[in-house]
């Protein structure tokens, strides 16, 4: 449930969320940078912290902007890529996290597609 | 509501000013870093009635910003939000142990966080008006006042993993809106808590309740517990349902540190203090108010006071 919103805040929120897109494709770029070292033994765990970095901030905004499967993935990834850097280095259960990882970058890259739709995709939600 | 809010990532202090906004908040602060935070608290000349955290940020995370902020005497009782993308349990806990009055997860919904922000208004209120009625309206940077009624609950300060009333049953709902459902709660009463009061006085028996919770602490803190006062000399404590604790152990390890801040022989048996526990309640909130686990704590505990005066007799004959 939300509370209703003003023109002014819909007009707010949309701004919001057009810079959410706009920096996606940092993000995408950022992502697939750090996934070049997930093989790399002495760099992976370096690799997924920056993942981690990247998941959380879009777990944190991709919700409210009308993105709320991408902010649920963002938020399993990020709890996944938390625990993998609990535990010492293992390339196993970095493995396991490259399939939802890859599926989450199609995601990402669907979402900035939309944007450049010209209904912009899904609304805003406060 | 002055309020301060802390994120690194600028699209949420975005979100957060035009929802705070929309919602009747504006007198709003942003903050992009723990530094920042520190600077706007020094900087302010009226203090903050209210501040939003997020956790993960570089540099100064938010709890460690949190306990930083809890050390201000000026912002020791105001209500701090925890704002989060991290729903693990450890980082809930983490949060009110060091002194988060409330978690909230993102998205940041504006319905939730104007329910929230209402009750951080309310407890601003009642601060400001337990102040005004005990006559401690001039100590603006005192977390509480100096005089205080039986019944309330107060603030145990300097003690781990002690919080608030309302933090704690913040902490219940948040883990119930989380799926984590299955806790234990241990009820503790001081014996005699109410003429204990009356021949003390408030300042003696908040040392007493310090002690009290400092002992309850000690007794618990293998498994990280998170211990509040509820007022009238009971305390209520959120444990892991298993290992469970053994009630007549637990209150002789109590006692035992009981007895190292007030040794027996030195009191005159109207003013000995002793903690009574009640047996683990292991429960549930699914589906329950979160109320009901401290509720069905602190019967258990109460039903045991009428037979106190056997038990006590009983081990100190033995002894």
């Amino acid at each position: 449930m939300s509370v209703p919103m003003s023109e002014e805040l819909y007009e707010a929120l949309k701004g919001i969320r057009e810079s959410f897109l706009d920096d996606l494709v940092t993000h995408i770029n950022e992502m697939e940078n750090y996934c070049r070292y997930l093989d790399d033994p002495n760099n992976a765990m370096t690799a997924v912290a920056g993942l981690r970095g990247v998941v959380h901030k879009i777990s944190g905004i991709a919700g409210s902007v009308g993105f709320p499967q991408l902010g649920d993935e963002a938020g399993r990834l990020d709890l996944a890529f938390g625990q993998i850097l609990k535990a010492p280095y293992d390339p196993a259960k970095i493995n396991e996290i490259r399939a939802p990882l890859e599926a989450f970058l199609d995601h990402l890259e669907d979402a900035f597609d939309e944007k450049l739709l010209p209904s912009g995709g899904g609304q805003p939600q406060t | 509501m002055k309020i301060l809010a802390v994120d690194d990532e600028p699209l949420i202090l975005r979100l957060l000013d035009t929802t705070l906004s929309g919602i009747g908040y504006t007198e709003t602060t942003f903050a992009q870093s723990g530094a920042e935070a520190l600077q706007c608290l020094d900087a302010a000349e009226e203090p903050f009635d209210c501040i939003l955290l997020d956790i993960r940020m570089p540099e100064m995370d938010g709890i460690e910003l949190l306990k930083q902020i809890r050390q201000v005497p000026t912002y020791r009782a105001t209500p701090i939000m925890m704002l989060t993308a991290l729903s693990e349990k450890s980082y809930v806990d983490d949060s009110f142990a060091h002194g988060a009055t409330d978690y909230l997860t993102k998205p940041i919904d504006s319905t939730e966080l104007r329910a929230r922000l209402r009750v951080a208004e309310m407890l601003v209120a009642a601060n400001a008006a337990r102040r005004t009625a005990f006559g401690a309206g001039q100590q603006t940077s005192a977390a509480e006042p100096e005089l205080f009624d039986f019944m309330d609950a107060i603030q145990v300060e300097d003690v781990p993993r002690v919080v608030g009333s309302l933090a704690m049953e913040n902490y219940l709902l948040q883990l119930g809106r989380l799926g984590m459902f299955k806790l234990g709660a241990i009820g503790f009463q001081i014996r005699n808590a109410g003429s204990l009061y009356s021949r003390v006085g408030p300042d003696e028996f908040r040392d007493i309740l310090t002690d009290a919770a400092d002992c309850i602490f000690e007794g618990t803190r293998s498994v990280n517990p998170l211990i509040s006062y509820l007022g009238s000399g009971c305390f209520v404590a959120i444990v892991p349902r298993t290992p469970r604790f053994d009630s007549e152990d637990l209150e002789d390890i109590i006692t035992t540190y009981l007895n190292q801040y007030h040794p027996q022989e030195c009191l005159d048996s109207e003013k000995e203090i002793r903690v009574l526990v009640g047996d683990q309640i292991n429960g549930s909130l699914f589906g329950a108010s979160p109320l009901k686990i401290i509720d069905q704590a602190m019967e258990v505990v109460q039903k045991r006071d009428a037979f106190v005066p056997t038990r006590v007799a009983s081990r100190m004959m033995s002894m």
